[in-house]
């Protein structure tokens, strides 16, 4: 927290001076938002396990790139607190044995192949209230082109 | 999507993969996300928390029960939703200045305030405002008096704060509606007066 990476950092980072502004600015951060606390609600965990996973992704962050969110870091992504916190969901997920990796990544690649071979070039995340249920559909497409 | 740069389309499918099997399941119920996003989208925000400080300028003996027990105070004004965190009420005055952090993570008091800003959650303020709290508020655009004590509350896994901004002068004849609409978000953290914005 006070080290000297962020000292250096006086007055060069603008803060951003709005009041009202969207809670979110892409439609999967209102998901991820929303499922973690559902989950929390619902008893799948504790919220101090998943708030406690959210603190430590984020100072794995710092520590990698410092407190100055404007600056890509090494793998070339910025500062997203909400990846952050999907990051700490999965995580959450993974240890308390609700989901598995695996399984979690063949699900995105069926997703993705989804997306690929049935909507083309129509990328708009048009699947956040429907996706639950479209999966029976999309079996036979697991194959995803590079 | 494929022919775009997959740290665009990560957390989207990654969020979406997690919703599905989720669903698939049994462990989340299908609209449970949409729930909880209109909830805070729409229910939840900060004119909860305007409404606990008109109240306390208006009602010198809510405005007692507040500094002392800001948790039940704030639910006499049926305003719920704490998830087993205590709040504590933080009283600006012309000698003391409050403001409010969570430099660990982002943790705020969802129920009177909503979620939190962009700028709550980022870096450069978690860190900043601990350093050097007097320089971050003027960058963001309220300057102290010299003399005036500054004060900085980490937040915590039990404890939320929340500021009661001081009164405006000159407001003495306006209603407890009227002033509800000078109580801004930023106010009630500290970083702005109230009837500015």
């Amino acid at each position: 927290m006070t080290d000297a990476t962020i000292s250096a950092m006086t007055g060069t980072v603008a803060l951003p001076r709005q009041n009202g502004e969207l809670l979110f600015d892409e439609p999967w951060e209102s998901r991820a938002f929303g499922i973690a606390v559902a989950l929390s609600e619902t008893g799948t965990y504790a919220w101090d396990s998943f708030r406690t996973h959210l603190i430590g992704e984020i100072e794995g962050w710092e520590i990698e790139n410092g407190s100055d969110s404007s600056a890509p870091g090494p793998d070339g992504e910025a500062w997203n607190y909400y990846r952050r916190w999907l990051a700490s969901l999965e995580h959450v997920l993974v240890e308390g044995g609700v989901i598995s990796t695996d399984e979690l990544a063949s699900r995105q690649l069926e997703l993705a192949a989804h997306d690929d071979h049935d909507h083309g070039h129509d990328d708009e995340p048009e699947h956040d209230h429907d996706h639950g249920d479209s999966h029976d559909q999309i079996h036979h497409k697991t194959e995803v082109t590079t | 999507m494929g022919e775009h740069d997959d740290t665009v389309n990560y957390p989207s499918l990654r969020t979406r993969a997690i919703e599905s099997l989720l669903v698939e399941k049994g462990i989340l119920a299908s609209d449970a996300v949409d729930r909880v996003v209109s909830t805070y989208e729409e229910d939840i925000g900060p004119l909860n928390g305007a409404r606990v400080v008109a109240r306390a300028w208006s009602d010198g003996e809510y405005k007692t029960r507040l500094l002392e027990n800001a948790t039940g105070a704030i639910a006499e004004l049926g305003i719920s939703g704490m998830q087993g965190e205590n709040m504590v009420a933080l009283e600006n005055t012309s000698e003391v200045h409050n403001v409010v952090v969570c430099t660990l993570c982002s943790c705020y008091p969802w129920p009177v305030l909503g979620l939190p800003p962009y700028w709550y959650k980022s870096p450069e303020y978690r860190a900043r405002v601990v350093v050097e709290p007097r320089a971050v508020l003027e960058e963001l655009g309220l300057e102290l008096d010299d003399s005036q004590e500054l004060r900085v509350w980490d937040s915590s896994a039990d404890i939320r704060y929340m500021v009661l901004p001081e009164r405006p002068a000159g407001t003495d004849d306006l209603s407890e509606e009227e002033l509800t609409e000078l109580v801004t978000r930023d106010s009630m953290i500290g970083v702005a007066r109230a009837g500015t914005s």
